[in-house]
């Protein structure tokens, strides 16, 4: 028996705090989750809606993973679109508006329900390590000291946090919430790679004060994508977003009052991220567009608040309340809380392994905006990612996720190998296997290895070995059906009449046909009768096949990169020829295989090769000592 | 560590340079020399003693590059000694002496100035060509290559093919942006562009070719109508450059002269096809090879009687002295007496036009490497096949393939990283909610 009060204590009830706290206590560990209060967990701070591109990649994998982010995320989706939907599978990000209070309330039930997690609101104020730079507990603002091994930060922008509205600074973390600073200066005192970034938020508007007649409706798609393998219905009313703009008139006003934003007066030096920038920011550095779009977001159904997305800035309220009211719709509109911009530290994800873990406290893990990503989504996969790998490393195991199987691979491993310079998001772009790592296959992609590491439940994991094994006998039998050319020719079908036979896998992929279709050919009615996600895997697989194929075969040569393990007493100062540069690069950064090392920036192949050449000579050398 | 070594070639000369890389360079000089006044770039007259008996080595030229202006980034000295095997061996045990100084592995020096990023692969690659030339053009070409036109052409395809991408990436990532539509107008514009942009590249392979192997002419004809003998004296001649391939038993069969600065080899199968009858027909296969290899035949005839003007070759009449000029003159063959040493010339001046006219134009990015033929054709293959995907509906695989072109570009230059999309994105649209 443990001789500490918890095996995994998660220090915040952000979106990667709940996350973590869930996956630990899934894999068996006494958890306990510590918060500044019960009411701000499952707060969505930024804007009301979740999914996206590659965001909506992350959250089904969460979700193939068992993580809590997709089912409550429909549990409270308002608004269902899929993004791209006129594009290929593999780029369709699934995306809902949310309503806040809901997401809020399911997500505080289901933290207050789940087994092995306990709850404790009491802000931490400094963390307990031995001399070995181990962790061994916490202690809070009233006193109370909890010793436990594991530790995981998922504190969001509170560090060192500091609002900017005009030229008025106040110190703070989210809005009306007060930073966590005992926390911080024992972070500080580590000795942490520290970095600053900034990032920004609309004013928020009252629903009823604004005039949507001329306004463009968005509507929520028919067909609903949900976000989680096991949801089957919408729980919810689906109601519209619109959509409106900005004009010259709203430019002249920001462009003559630009000094006194804090962004523009210097006040703010930090980094925002290029893909949200303030309105401010738009209107310098794009003076040839005379409107922007703005989407008015509702908070929720029976919310008065609208979130109007696309008018980030941290001009003064004045300002703010002037250009609101020149927007189309907005004439009248009651403020009820301005926007600003606010400024945080974060700590070098550099710092960090592929676990999560420090380098430099051992049992520290770190998740979510702390390591300088933005996004719900982002935090609450590394959330499931920290949780997992400190229960894990309970029993000395871990598991590290790949670029090959998941966006979550690919954002640990940007993280920690590249660094951020910008809050990091998510992008389709950044997965070099995109056309493999599909929202709609997550599942086939990572829950047989969910189930092994016993991170499933019994329900999903039933499931899913069903959906599993319709998939594998459809896919066998379209794979032994042949057809030549000519009896296509009959059948109506005008193809290359090459006489070459076709597989019905084949003609999947030709002209948009579909299983029905393949089932009409070959005179099977029985393959209607699969489930319709079992057949669309089977489509799409198709669809992609030759890309998917060559896919294939270059994961196997990184895997064969990712074999060659630099060993971690190698020390990189001692490669001759290396440049100092990329000596201290290596040796900050610790890749632990080839592959990692060759993602790098700025190690060239050559550098690889003396790596290489090293660590073959050193087994040498060991061999004949 | 600071590394040394002989940078001319081994063997007796007048001079050798010896170069010395690494952060003790200048040390290592002062220590030799007794002397601790050097400017970087300034070439200076200096005496070298052995940094332990004292004794003086030589009396010659030093001069010290600061880095990271040069050859290798670091701190570099250059000692110009006179050549003798025991003045270099002194020298070099003499610097062997010096603490933490290193004799250098062969291609260290290089290896040093591209880590350094003073070199890309295309430069370290021309770089090898460059001590390999023999001839002007040779050089020069190896030398615009090394200054990275080569590099830069690759470059450029590689701006252009990112720009495309990030825009196609762009409407990917940014769905509910306002993607301006007639940016993917221009996308097959510029991919046809730049796939006539890279065929021209491949077109200029065959001269790549000849500037690194030579411009090949096969010597053909009738056995004994003097092909051996004329090979024989273009290789007395004084701008024979090369003649390691000289007949291991008398003759040489091929011989390689410099011709308007290019390299001209002169192939003769002579040998092989006079040998006996079990052979001939061996040899007769190799001649057609031969022909088949070379950018131009010479048909050797002796006799006015045999000559047959055939299209692509240069007819050339050999013992022209045993006939009066009014026969020579209405033949429109190159006449020509190798007994004599009449007619050479005038031979090596048609064949000399003939390479100017085909090959001085030549421009500074030749693909002089399969690598760069190989992945330039690759990068073709798969901008050719975003020609039947449609960039709207299905903008993945469109920028799939050019991915896989990216991939084949960033084998010849470097690898692309995502940020790179991702820049220009954000610079080119307003992008953000």
């Amino acid at each position: 028996m443990s001789t500490y009060d918890y095996d995994v204590v998660v220090i915040g009830g952000g979106h990667a705090g709940c996350e973590a706290a869930t996956t630990s206590a899934r894999l068996g560990a006494k958890t306990l989750l510590i918060s500044h209060k019960f009411e701000t967990i499952g707060e969505m701070s930024c804007n009301p809606a979740i999914g996206g591109l590659g965001k909506g990649h992350l959250v089904r994998e969460i979700d193939a993973l068992d993580g809590i982010m997709g089912r409550i995320a429909d549990l409270s989706s308002i608004q269902y679109r899929l993004l791209n939907r006129t594009k290929g599978p593999a780029v369709r990000g699934p995306r809902a508006q949310s309503d806040r209070k809901l997401y809020k309330k399911f997500m505080q039930s289901e933290i207050k329900n789940y087994s092995n997690l306990n709850c404790l609101f009491d802000p931490v104020e400094d963390l307990i390590f031995d001399n070995n730079k181990n962790i061994t507990g916490i202690i809070c603002e009233s006193g109370k000291q909890v010793s436990t091994q594991k530790v995981i930060i998922t504190t969001g922008t509170f560090l060192n946090g500091l609002i900017h509205i005009g030229n008025k600074t106040v110190p703070a973390g989210r809005h009306g919430d007060k930073p966590s600073i005992g926390l911080a200066k024992s972070l500080y005192s580590v000795g942490f790679d520290i970095g600053r970034l900034k990032t920004g938020t609309p004013a928020r508007l009252n629903k009823n004060t604004i005039n949507y007649k001329n306004l463009e409706k968005q509507d929520a798609d028919n067909e609903h994508s949900y976000f989680s393998f096991l949801t089957k219905k919408t729980f919810n009313d689906q109601i519209p977003c619109h959509i409106t703009h900005t004009n010259e008139e709203v430019h002249k006003i920001i462009a003559e009052n630009i000094e006194k934003s804090a962004i523009y007066s210097g006040q703010i030096k930090s980094t925002g991220p290029r893909y949200c920038p303030s309105v401010e920011d738009k209107i310098v550095r794009f003076k040839e567009k005379l409107r922007h779009q703005i989407f008015l977001e509702p908070e929720g159904l029976d919310s008065d608040l609208i979130y109007p997305n696309g008018i980030s800035t941290s001009l003064p309220s004045d300002v703010q309340d002037k250009f609101i009211n020149k927007i189309n719709g907005l004439e009248d509109v009651q403020i009820i809380r301005h926007g600003y911009a606010i400024e945080y530290d974060f700590i070098d994800p550099r710092e960090l392994y592929q676990s999560l873990e420090t380098k430099k406290i051992k049992g520290l893990y770190l998740a979510g905006q702390i390591n300088g990503t933005t996004g719900y989504e982002e935090a609450a996969a590394q959330g499931l990612v920290a949780g997992m790998n400190a229960a894990l490393s309970l029993c000395n195991k871990e598991h590290i996720f790949q670029r090959n199987n998941s966006y979550i691979g690919v954002m640990i491993d940007d993280l920690t190998i590249k660094g951020v310079t910008e809050p990091y998001r998510m992008f389709t772009s950044r997965a070099e296997y995109r056309l493999t790592l599909r929202a709609d296959n997550a599942d086939v992609r990572l829950t047989p290895l969910a189930i092994d590491l016993g991170l499933v439940n019994k329900e999903r994991k039933q499931r899913f070995e069903e959906k599993f094994k319709s998939i594998k006998e459809l896919k066998k039998i379209v794979i032994n059906q042949y057809v030549t050319p000519k009896y296509l020719e009959k059948m109506g079908i005008k193809i290359n009449q090459d006489g070459k036979r076709r597989t019905a896998f084949d003609l999947l992929s030709y002209n948009g046909f579909k299983i029905a279709d393949i089932s009409k050919i070959f005179e099977l009615p029985h393959i209607n009768k699969f489930p319709d996600e079992v057949k669309e895997q089977i489509e799409i697989e198709s669809h992609y096949k030759g890309y998917i194929k060559k896919q294939e075969s270059e994961i196997l040569s990184l895997k064969n990169d990712d074999k060659i393990k630099i060993s971690e007493d190698i020390d990189f100062m001692d490669i001759i020829s290396l440049s100092n540069e990329i000596k201290e690069k290596l040796t900050k950064i610790r890749p632990k295989t080839i592959a990692q090392a060759t993602r790098i920036d700025g190690i060239t192949p050559s550098a690889i090769n003396l790596i290489l050449a090293f660590i073959k000579n050193r087994a040498k050398s060991k061999k004949t000592a | 560590m600071t590394i040394y070594a002989l940078s001319t070639a081994a063997g007796i000369s007048g001079l050798a340079v010896i170069r010395v890389s690494g952060h003790l360079a200048l040390t290592a000089l002062k220590t030799l020399t007794r002397n601790s006044n050097f400017q970087s770039h300034l070439m200076k007259n200096v005496k070298i003693y052995d940094p332990q008996n004292g004794d003086h080595i030589d009396t010659c030229l030093a001069v010290f590059f600061a880095k990271p202006k040069s050859f290798t980034g670091e701190d570099v000295i250059e000692l110009h000694i006179h050549g003798g095997q025991a003045t270099i061996n002194l020298t070099l045990r003499a610097l062997g002496k010096i603490n933490q100084l290193r004799l250098a592995e062969p291609g260290e020096f290089t290896k040093r100035a591209f880590i350094n990023n003073k070199m890309d692969l295309t430069a370290i690659e021309a770089m090898g060509d460059l001590i390999n030339s023999h001839t002007e053009a040779q050089h020069n070409y190896a030398l615009s290559q090394m200054e990275g036109s080569l590099s830069k052409l690759y470059l450029s395809w590689r701006k252009e093919l990112i720009e495309v991408i990030a825009y196609l990436e762009a409407g990917i990532d940014f769905a509910d942006e306002e993607i301006p539509q007639d940016v993917l107008k221009n996308i097959n514009k510029k991919i046809d562009i730049l796939i006539i942009e890279m065929n021209n590249h491949l077109d200029e392979k065959n001269q790549g070719e000849i500037l690194k192997e030579g411009f090949k002419i096969a010597i053909i004809g009738e056995p004994n109508v003097g092909k051996s003998s004329l090979i024989n004296l273009l290789a007395k001649r004084d701008v024979a450059i090369v003649s390691e391939e000289a007949g291991t038993t008398r003759d040489a069969i091929e011989v390689s002269l410099n011709i308007q600065g290019f390299p001209v080899i002169f192939t003769d199968t002579a040998g092989i096809r006079e040998a006996t009858n079990t052979i001939e027909k061996l040899g007769i296969n190799i001649t057609h090879q031969k022909i088949s290899e070379s950018h131009l035949v010479i048909e050797l005839f002796d006799d006015v009687k045999k000559i047959n003007m055939k299209k692509g070759r240069v007819a050339v009449l050999n013992k022209s002295d045993l006939y009066t000029n009014d026969i020579l003159g209405n033949l429109g063959t190159i006449n020509i007496s190798v007994e004599k040493n009449q007619g050479i010339e005038n031979l090596l001046e048609t064949i000399s036009n003939y390479v100017s006219n085909n090959f001085i134009s030549a421009s500074k990015t030749v693909p002089t490497r399969t690598r760069y033929i190989i992945g330039t054709a690759k990068i073709i293959q798969s901008l050719e096949k975003t020609k039947s995907i449609s960039p709207i509906k299905d903008t993945e695989i469109f920028v799939e393939e050019l991915r896989q072109a990216i991939y084949e570009i960033g084998r010849l230059t470097g690898s692309v990283d995502v940020e790179e999309y991702l820049e220009i994105i954000f610079k080119d649209f307003c992008i953000g909610k």
